[in-house]
């Protein structure tokens, strides 16, 4: 079925709370078209690309149930964000995947081993041939290897990621959405950046892309 | 003194900008005499700079197109 062509009263806020609230269906089809696009990104930052779909889908519906009750404290979008969020935690913790950072501490020895005794570096870092992001992403291999890489991380490791690095969220933005503390949440960021780190090394070496 | 295992273990926290005048002092002091954690600080950050630049599915303008709003459209109606 074709979309009929958007009524331009919904680029008025005010316009859109109201066409949604009597249930338009032009009114939610604006809606979609402006934030279907961000709702997505959230979403797929929190629960990976999978489920994503899902979750906004599960949020658009929530949107429609409680749109009467919307109190205007914030923009439609910042409301209609905070709904995905809480979608995406509630499919985290439902997923059951590693929700707490003890779960995380023991897989992942960040650079650890890679030092003597002393501290001092055993296993140096070696030195890469590239000095740009353009540079490394010129081979689609690590592109795809970087991208797989993301999405094997733990749940709230590859969460933290994405929103700080690929979505632009500031720590404390993140530490918000997913309830986690800041210290904590810098742990997590830690660990998932140089999980990266090693696989682009890895990949500097031999060519080869290692999701271990 | 400040250990190369400690560098890597704060490099986040520098990045960040959450640590003290005094720790990003002695921080910056070991980057001078060790090449090694220079070139480590130095490829994290282009580590990052990397992710950032990392293309994203569904980033275009084009998202959400008309068959894709049908599509969630269609979906909400059948939900209510
Ligand atoms: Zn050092």
């Amino acid at each position: 079925m074709n979309s009929p062509t958007i009524p331009n009263e919904y680029t008025s806020e005010d316009n859109l709370i109201a066409g949604l609230i009597r249930q338009d269906e032009a009114a939610f089809r604006f809606a979609i078209k402006q934030y279907q696009g961000p709702m997505f990104a959230l979403a797929q930052g929190i629960v990976g690309m999978k489920i994503a779909d899902e979750v906004v889908q599960e949020a658009w519906f929530s949107v429609m149930k409680s749109i009467a009750k919307f109190q205007r404290r914030s923009t439609l979008k910042s409301w209609i964000l905070t709904i995905v969020a809480n979608e995406a935690k509630t499919r985290l913790r439902k997923e059951k995947r590693e929700v707490s950072l003890e779960a995380l501490s023991s897989d992942d020895p960040d650079m650890q081993s890679r030092f003597d005794d002393s501290g001092h570096w055993g296993q140096p870092p070696s030195d890469w041939q590239a000095d740009a992001p353009e540079a490394l992403l010129s081979t689609d291999q690590l592109k795809s290897c970087l991208d797989r890489t993301i999405s094997l991380l733990p749940a709230l490791q590859g969460a933290t990621l994405n929103l700080k690095e690929r979505q632009g969220y500031s720590l404390n933005q993140v530490c918000n959405i997913l309830d986690v503390s800041e210290s904590n949440v810098r742990v997590l960021l830690h660990r998932a950046r140089n999980r990266l780190y090693k696989v682009i090394e890895h990949f500097q070496e031999t060519g080869e892309c290692c999701t271990e | 003194m400040l250990t190369c295992k400690d560098i890597s273990e704060t490099a986040t926290d520098h990045l960040e900008g959450k640590t003290s005048f005094a720790s990003r002092l002695s921080f910056y002091l070991h980057l001078l005499y060790c090449k090694y954690c220079r070139r480590y600080y130095r490829q994290m950050k282009l580590t990052i700079r990397t992710i950032q630049k990392l293309p994203e599915a569904k980033d275009s303008e084009e998202f959400p197109d008309d068959a894709e709003i049908d599509r969630v459209f269609e979906k909400l109606r059948e939900q209510s």
